[in-house]
Formats: C-alpha cells, structure tokens, sequence
C-alpha cells in the first residue's frame, strides 16, 4: 500500500514533467516561427555612384513582361551596373506581393563580363533549388534577368546562366541552361510576352 | 553420395545452357550493346501496339503495374477504398471491372477469381500483380489470348509472333534465318560469335532453344529471350557477317569476306562474277545497325519519370504522372488515326535529356512532341526551340551540332505548333505559342515541339480531367494530320 504523502508526491512530480514537456514544445514551436519568418537573404554591400533612372524587366506569372522604372545608385563598372540591376530585379522577385515569387534567399553571386559582350550570370543555389518548375515560369525568369542586364549593360549580346559557379541542365526542370543565350533572340520573345 | 552423384549429372547436362547465358550476359555487359542491363522491363506485343512495362522486384517476386499494363489498351480508371483497389477498363463498347484487395494473393476479373503466385501490393495508389498472374488476368479482359514467358519479361498478346526457321547450308557453309515478316535486329560481333538482337518484333521459335549444326565454320546456334527482347546467338570457329535479303526477311550469317578480315591474308585470284541473278544480298558491317526510316512515326516523349518528378503541381498530383497520362492519350489518339507512336518513355522510368533525344532521333520520327504540364496558367502552351536565327540553316549533312540539331528544322516546327494551336482553338482550349530554351528540343534532328499543359480551369485537379486531356489530345492529332504532307515531304 502506498502512502498518500507518497502519491501526492508523484501526482505532483507528474504534473511538474508534463507541464516542463508542454512548456518545451512551446518554445520549440517559438522558434520555429522565429526561422520562418527571418529574412536569410544575404545582405548586398552597399553600392556607391550616381542616383539613375534604370529600366527592369519584371515577368508577372500571367505570362507576361512588364518593363519598370526604378531610381538605383548605379556604379560605373559594368560588371557592378549587371549586378545591381539583376539583384534589384530578384528583390522584387522575392518581396511581398511578388508578381513574380521567388523562394526566399534567392540571390545573384555574381555578374562577369567576358571581353565585354558575353555575360556571365551566377545565380545562388537557392534560386534555383526553390524556383518553381514549368517551361513558362522558368522562361519568365530567365528572359526578364537577360531584358534587364542588356537594358542596362547594352553591349552584351550573348548570356550564360551558373548556379552556384556550376554548368546546370536547367533551372527547375524545364528552362535550357547549358545554352549561351544570344541577346537579340531573347528579346525577340520578349517582345511576344509584353 | 547419390544425391552428389545427381547433382553432378545435372551441371553436366546444363554445361551448354550456362555456358550459353554467359556467352550473352558477356555481350550485354559490353558498353553500349543494345540490351545494356538496364531497368528490368516486360516488353509487351499486342495487334495494334508495342509498349515496355517497369518490372519491380518486391520480396522475390516481380510485379507490374496493371494500370501500366492496361493502359495502352483502353481506357483505364482506378478507384481505392481502403484496401481494396479497382480498376476500370473499358475497350471498344465493352468495360470490364478488376477488384483486387492489397495482401491478397487473388483478384477478381469480371466476377471471377484469378490465383496469384504472390499477394497484390498497392503503392502510392498504382496497384501491383506479379508478372506470372499477367498470363491468367490479360485473356480474361482482353479475350486474347496471352502468351507470357515469365523469366524472358515479353508478353505476346493476341498474336502469334515472328517464326524463326534456321537452315544450314554448305559450300560454302553458310546460316540462313527466315522470317515470315521484315526484321531489323541489332548485330553485334564479339571474336567468333555473333548476336542479333531483336525488340522490335516478337520474334518466336518452334523446337529446341539451342541447335548444334555441326558445320566446320558454324558450330551452333541459341535462341533465347531476355529482358523482353529476343536474341539469337550464333557461334562459329571464325569471324562471321550478317546479310539481309528479300525485303529483310532473309538473314544470312557467313564467313567473313578475306578483304574485311583485319589479318594480313595471302593474294587471292579474282572472284568470279555470280552467275545466278538472284536478289543480292546487302552486306552488313559487324556494327549496331541503324534503323531504317520509316514512313510516319510521332515521337511522343512524356517528360520527367521516375524520382525526376517534375513540377509538384498538387501534394498528390506529380508532372511526371499527368505527362505520361496525356502521352499515352495522345498516342491512342493518333493510332486510332492510322499515325505510328513512338513512346520515349512509357513506364515511370527516368531518362536523361540526351537519352530523350537520342531515342527520338534514332526513331527517325516525323514529328517530336515533349508533354509537360505546369501549376501556373491555363489552357495549352507550345513551344518550339530559342535558337539564334543566324544559325537556323536548313542542312541535310550526315552529321550535325547536337547542341543546335534543331535548327535546319524551325520553320516546320513552328509550323506544326501553328497547326495545333489551330485546332485548339477551334476547340475553345485557350493556347498561345512561341520559343522557349526547353531541353531537349535543341537537339532533336527533326520537327520538334514541347507542348505544357496547365489546368482548363481555376481548379489545378481538372488538369487530369479526361474530357479535357481528350480534348487536346484530339486537337495534336488534328494538327499533325493537318500537316501531314508538310512533315513526309520534308523526311
């Protein structure tokens, strides 16, 4: 037979690791929240240079271009104007009321010029590991990042896409990425989209 | 000691047997033969149809897909409810209803039970018999007959297959294979022995398996069935070549000629001229052969397959499955046309992007469709390849740049996506078409175009509908037809 000061005490030893276990699924779940809801996206160094007028490109999930002003502090290289514009156009991408969404963290590495015409672009891994998968979504985002550079980078006639410093068959299943896209085709079919 | 003593006798008496299947395994394993030992398949024979079938092997059975299996056929619906799996399938005015229970080693066929060696498995919603059930379950719903050979994976449906008659002659000595029907296997020499592969046709022998013919150059020959596809093993004591006569069904097995053997040999006197003016036979180098063109095939190529699924276009609902199930309607569409389907891929099976277009291109076919389906839009679009203008020169040279194949052919492509949007349009299917940098459309030698399917409506489900997929699929063939002429002339 158990004594009752003996049952109180575990009743009570009882209560006390539920409510510690509830308690820690709690904060469990707090933090969960915190995660979701952070911004992981790499922050830009600051960019330096003359306040101008820049056109972008922005593709709509309708199926459609729609070209955008935009006041940016643009630097002078080239390389640096492609990556400011490129990296202005993915933040509108992966904003809120996106018309285009992208998956949070999606970002540009980086931006090369290969004597001046071809353009190198690499795109991070999240970018294209969270971009959503279909021949028209995927078009979308390729053309209006090659409307943007070229309207912006105007001798480039040929772009090459990387994801991570990597060759990659497609972005997210459909859209071609072993190809070097030449310029004026591209902007044939952007036209057919506007 | 006794039981020893059998058991000897037995591997004495199998010594030619093993000996055999090493001989073929040896030529399957060899890079680039034609049968590689790739994903195990059944490879089915039906009048009107041929179609491969993933094999899975589930605790030491193989199972197929009976959706897989039945839906080249005719129309398929399957239903769960718990346990219990049901198909529907439905086939020129007669439906029939197969109810099998998951663990079961029985299922229901019109009413009445068919034993299985093994229990019936349902996985993410297909159901799964295993292939020696296939010879009992087919006739039943069909009413053909079904010849099934279990440990070769084909299954000969309805028809009776090609007959193989070997014939040794002499002086020289030489092996003549007649066939009722033109054949196109692929040869492959290995030093003294020789291999036709044929996947094509089903192709059958009456009597023993292996012949010994007792020839001082060729010494024996081994019929056998593997992975769907059947072989024919030829030995000989010298290199040996392969011709073909009267219209590739005569198949002639011969000593090499001394010119092509690659050792130096003495001078030898002028041949005499062939007095007899009998059809001449085409000599065939020791190589794969290439398939002959042939007169109108549409490649249909469902996209992704396998752990490559595509878009997810619902929690449930995959790119890769509803691609396979608008493929497969499509081609029952256009054979229903009198058009020939080559099916890329027709099981959940995953190809590269170089292996969709090499079949494509080796298919010679007229017109290449890629299905995909998407989660954004409505209605159809088409696409044809983003090429650069200035490289889209119309070239018939014997070799072209993979990686801009499809160039020469982007007029007709576009063409042949006009056509199509015609004719959804004429059926109220909202479609627009243009370019699009969409693999492996670049590379395909031939018209070519990527057709994506999203929903009809603001439902995503309804992309499966059936109306809806008939709808379009009536649409292809319409448009194909429309072009026809376009598309034979330019082959």
């Amino acid at each position: 037979m158990i004594s009752r000061p003996m049952q109180i005490t575990v009743a009570l030893l009882v209560a006390a690791i539920l409510g510690m276990g509830f308690y820690a699924l709690k904060l469990k779940q707090k933090v969960e929240t915190l995660h979701a809801n952070s911004d992981n996206r790499p922050v830009a160094p600051p960019m330096t240079g003359a306040m101008q007028t820049v056109t972008l490109w922005v593709a709509h999930d309708d199926g459609t271009l729609h070209q955008q002003q935009m006041q940016l502090a643009m630097p002078d290289e080239p390389a640096a104007r492609a990556m400011r514009v490129l990296q202005a156009l993915v933040q509108i991408y992966t904003g809120k009321d996106s018309p285009h969404p992208l998956g949070a963290g999606s970002d540009i590495e980086d931006v090369y010029l290969v004597n001046g015409t071809t353009a190198v672009v690499d795109l991070n891994q999240t970018f294209a590991d969270t971009h959503p998968s279909g021949i028209m979504v995927e078009q979308l985002t390729i053309i209006s990042l090659i409307q943007t550079l070229t309207a912006n980078v105007p001798n480039v006639t040929r772009v090459k896409f990387l994801v991570g410093g990597k060759e990659r068959d497609t972005l997210a299943g459909h859209e071609d990425l072993k190809m070097t896209y030449d310029v004026s085709t591209v902007s044939q079919v952007a036209q057919e989209l506007q | 000691m006794t039981r020893r003593f059998r058991i000897g006798r037995q591997w004495a008496s199998r010594r030619p047997l093993i000996a055999g299947t090493f001989a073929v395994l040896a030529f399957l394993l060899v890079p680039g033969r034609a049968l590689a030992a790739d994903q195990p398949h059944l490879a089915i024979f039906a009048q009107q149809i041929n179609y491969l079938v993933n094999v899975q092997v589930r605790d030491g059975s193989e199972y197929v897909g009976l959706l897989d299996v039945l839906d080249p056929l005719g129309q398929v619906a399957t239903h769960i409810n718990g346990k219990k799996w049901t198909l529907d399938f439905s086939s020129s005015g007669n439906r029939v209803e197969i109810v099998c229970q998951e663990g079961k080693r029985k299922c229901s066929v019109r009413g009445a039970d068919v034993e299985m060696a093994a229990k019936f498995v349902v996985s993410e919603g297909h159901g799964y018999v295993p292939v020696s059930a296939l010879a009992e379950i087919l006739p039943r719903i069909t009413n053909l007959t079904a010849n099934l050979n279990v440990r070769g994976r084909r299954l000969l449906l309805g028809i009776n297959g090609v007959h193989l008659s070997s014939d040794i002659l002499k002086n020289p000595s030489r092996l003549v294979l007649t066939f009722p029907s033109p054949v196109k296997p692929s040869v492959t020499n290995e030093g003294n022995t020789l291999l036709l592969t044929f996947t094509r046709e089903p192709v059958t022998i009456s009597g023993p398996e292996t012949t010994n013919f007792g020839d001082p150059l060729i010494t024996s020959g081994r019929f056998m069935v593997v992975n769907g596809a059947a072989l024919y093993l030829v030995t000989a004591t010298a290199p040996v070549v392969t011709m073909f006569s009267q219209g590739n069904r005569v198949v002639t097995i011969s000593a090499l000629p001394p010119a092509a053997v690659p050792t130096p040999a003495p001078a030898q006197p002028p041949a005499k001229p062939p007095v007899q003016a009998q059809p001449t036979p085409t000599p065939v180098q020791p190589a794969p052969q290439k398939p002959t063109a042939p007169t109108f095939i549409v490649a249909i190529d469902a996209a992704h397959g396998g752990t490559e699924t595509g878009a997810l276009l619902s929690p449930t609902l995959a790119e890769k499955d509803v691609t396979l199930a608008l493929a497969r309607r499509i081609a029952r569409e256009l054979q229903s046309k009198g058009i020939g389907v080559y099916m890329v891929r027709t099981g959940d099976t995953q190809m590269t992007l170089d292996q969709r277009a090499s079949a494509a291109n080796t298919a010679h076919a007229a017109l290449y469709i890629a299905i995909h389906a998407a989660a954004q839009g409505h209605g159809v679009h088409l696409y044809t390849a983003m090429l650069p203008p200035s490289m889209a020169v119309p070239t018939h040279h014997a070799f072209v740049p993979w990686e801009t194949a499809q160039s020469a052919w982007l007029d007709l492509s576009a063409t042949a996506a006009g056509s199509i949007a015609d004719e959804c349009n004429r059926r109220n299917i909202p479609v627009r078409a243009m370019p699009a940098a969409v693999r492996p459309m670049n590379n395909i030698e031939g018209p070519a175009i990527a057709l994506e399917v999203a929903t009809p409506s603001d439902t995503l489900e309804d992309i499966n509908s059936a109306t809806y997929q008939q709808s379009i699929a009536s649409a292809v063939a319409a448009g194909i037809i429309a072009i026809r002429p376009k598309l034979e002339a330019a082959r």
